[in-house]
């Protein structure tokens, strides 16, 4: 939900786990050789069936009219009523628009902007000036969600800093966060997750750069080639691999991350253009009218096209560049 | 690991430098725009702490940015913070949540990551057990009535367990221990170690770092999260951590006017609590920043 996941961990190599497959011999021996290791384990498959695989079981809710007093087993099983109550509601069309444009959104402007930074800063040969640069960018990385969207509320309001700066050229000074016309809200999050998001995520781009071989560039240099000409044929083409893997696992996880700044910012007036399937299930949950039924139907549709999205991206990952995210 | 001192190396090598009018342009204009990003990334930040540090009524009245403090300088939002016996207890809280969620969640990486590390008939099966955790999610409403049926609602437990780690850091953690070298353990176990001491004496300190990156990671992620808590334990103030008391406090100030008797350095809190929650991690991430760095960067070197 409001996990970062550190993008690297979960790329691996498809060659590794194929290494460390056990080796064959009988399951007795097994148990009698590596019986401690398993017993060591149970606390942590504890804490991944408890906390992970019984909110998968409890997606049955989705098929019930659920109340919590009578729990899982005693609720009233109602088929796919909830599916057809969410399809053939009238927010949903809205809501998936919203969450389409502003994943879309994310995937192009949001991706593009940290391998442009490492980019510019790679290009640029004072080292201690662009180390500063990059400690500096990393700082609203560090930012709350809660204080983030609270600085853009205040820097967008109608005497805000950055309304103020917009109406020099020629924008009407307003509460843009208010604001219920389309693309507005849609740039404002975009814009929140490339200013938290823009010199934290260039760090691994500007790893690989640096790990391009110099000799190619001094190579390169002697036979005449110009800085442009490098920057496209010898360092763009060595981190391609690379921006193709982020760009796909991040495909995969674009439906599961960033909610809740959204959740902090909307406001009924917005909603129209700021709910998304995340805060939609959120409020048939939590917010006035309970519907955990329906909440959970809501909750299944956008964990299956985070998972389909992820499988997807997962077989193009390793189509183009033989790395997997799992 | 190896990227950024190589990276570093090879800086200090010099790369070839041209001086050229048009190379002199391209790095002027790309001086130019770093200098803009990090004024963007730090602009904002500046103003909270400058209209912490301002008077109460005369910043109200401001509009725009706060370059420097308005009005006489005082630290009268920070004396009330220390009065208000509310924030401070969220303080604390947000402590003990951050404390419990790393030292949980490190204990759990260290020992699925050692016993997944370990060659095993089992292991394959078990690591598709906490993968597929990433592939496949019950979702908010779920979690919530286990969490609920545990009867961990309203209690600090809900801000501890359900998200003190997570399959990443699990993997990263994996990815660690096989990467120490198998000598030092078959020579620990010939001295017979048993397991626990091979985990935590013997391999664990040759892979530190990568378990302080994903302790960092928990860390920010923990003193950060709000959503849990307003969930979790929405009208127990006693258990709110920091974060739920900045949202509180900034919507609370949206009708601040229509108090009766306003108190301009009331106003002034939500920027106080802000500095306050925010600053402390901005002061300590240099101090990690290279591990950290070298985490991100793993999987890119790796390619």
């Amino acid at each position: 939900m409001t996990t970062s996941i550190p993008n690297k961990a979960i790329l691996s190599h498809r060659k590794k786990t194929e290494i460390s497959n056990p080796k064959k011999g009988s399951w007795k021996k097994d148990f009698k050789r590596n019986g401690k290791l398993y017993l060591l384990f149970i606390p942590v498959a504890l804490y991944f069936l408890i906390f992970h695989y019984a909110p998968m079981f409890g997606l049955l809710m989705s098929f019930q009219e659920f109340r919590p007093s009578r729990g899982i087993f005693g609720s009233d099983w109602i088929g796919f009523q909830n599916f057809v109550d969410l399809f053939t509601g009238e927010t949903f069309l809205r809501v998936l628009r919203n969450t389409s444009a502003m994943a879309l959104l994310n995937l192009t402007v949001g991706f593009a902007a940290p391998v442009i930074l490492a980019m510019f800063i790679s290009e640029l040969h004072y080292k201690k000036y662009t180390r500063s640069v990059q400690i500096v960018s990393y700082m609203p990385y560090f930012v709350s969600a809660v204080v983030v969207t609270t600085l853009a509320s205040e820097f967008l309001s109608s005497s805000g800093a950055l309304t103020m700066f917009l109406s020099w050229f020629g924008f009407e000074k307003q509460n843009w966060i208010a604001n219920p016309n389309i693309p507005v809200f849609w740039l404002i999050n975009t814009f929140i997750e490339i200013w938290q998001g823009v010199g934290w995520g260039s760090i691994i781009y500007i790893a690989a750069i640096a790990n391009v071989n110099s000799e190619l560039h001094e190579a390169a240099a002697m036979d005449g080639a110009n800085r442009w000409h490098r920057l496209w044929k010898i360092t763009f083409p060595t981190i391609l691999p690379l921006i193709i893997v982020m760009l796909t696992l991040r495909i995969g996880l674009v439906f599961r991350m960033g909610f809740d700044k959204i959740l902090l910012l909307y406001m009924p007036t917005t909603y129209n253009v700021a709910d998304v399937l995340h805060t939609y299930t959120y409020r048939m949950a939590f917010g006035q009218t309970v519907n955990y039924g329906l909440s959970t139907a809501s909750g299944l549709f956008q964990s299956v096209i985070g998972t389909t999205l992820l499988l997807v991206s997962n077989k193009l990952s390793r189509k183009f560049s033989n790395r997997t995210l799992i | 690991m190896a990227a950024l001192r190589m990276g570093r190396r090879k800086i200090k090598s010099g790369m070839i430098e041209e001086k050229t009018p048009l190379s002199i342009a391209v790095d002027v204009v790309l001086i130019i725009i770093l200098l803009l990003v990090a004024l963007a990334s730090i602009i904002p930040l500046w103003h909270v702490l400058m209209a912490s540090l301002s008077d109460g009524q005369l910043l109200f009245a401001h509009s725009g940015l706060v370059s420097l403090p308005i009005g006489k300088i005082n630290i009268d939002g920070y004396k009330l913070i220390l009065q208000n016996g509310n924030i401070l207890l969220g303080y604390m809280n947000t402590i003990v949540y951050v404390v419990g969620n790393v030292a949980l969640g490190f204990v759990l990486n260290v020992i699925g990551g050692y016993v997944l590390s370990r060659k095993t008939k089992l292991g394959g099966p078990l690591r598709l057990f906490v993968v597929f955790t990433i592939l496949f999610t019950g979702g908010v409403v779920p979690l919530y009535m286990v969490v609920r049926s545990l009867e961990m609602v309203g209690t600090r437990w809900s801000l501890i367990i359900p998200h003190c780690t997570n399959a990443a850091f699990l993997i990263m953690m994996i990815k660690a221990f096989e990467n120490v070298p198998e000598e030092t353990v078959e020579a620990a176990k010939m001295d017979g170690a048993g397991h626990l001491r091979i985990m935590f004496q013997v391999m664990l300190p040759q892979c530190f770092s990568f378990a302080l990156v994903t302790m960092v990671n928990q860390g920010i992620i923990a003193w950060n999260a709000w959503f849990s808590a307003s969930i979790y334990v929405p009208t127990n103030k006693s258990l709110w951590p920091v974060q739920l008391w900045i949202r509180e406090l900034v919507a609370s100030n949206r009708d601040f006017l229509n108090w009766t008797n306003p108190d301009y350095s009331r106003f002034l809190i939500q920027y106080c609590v802000i500095v306050l929650a925010t600053f402390p991690l901005l002061m300590m991430f240099p101090l990690f920043i290279r591990r950290l760095e070298k985490g991100m960067a793993l999987g890119a070197v790796k390619g």
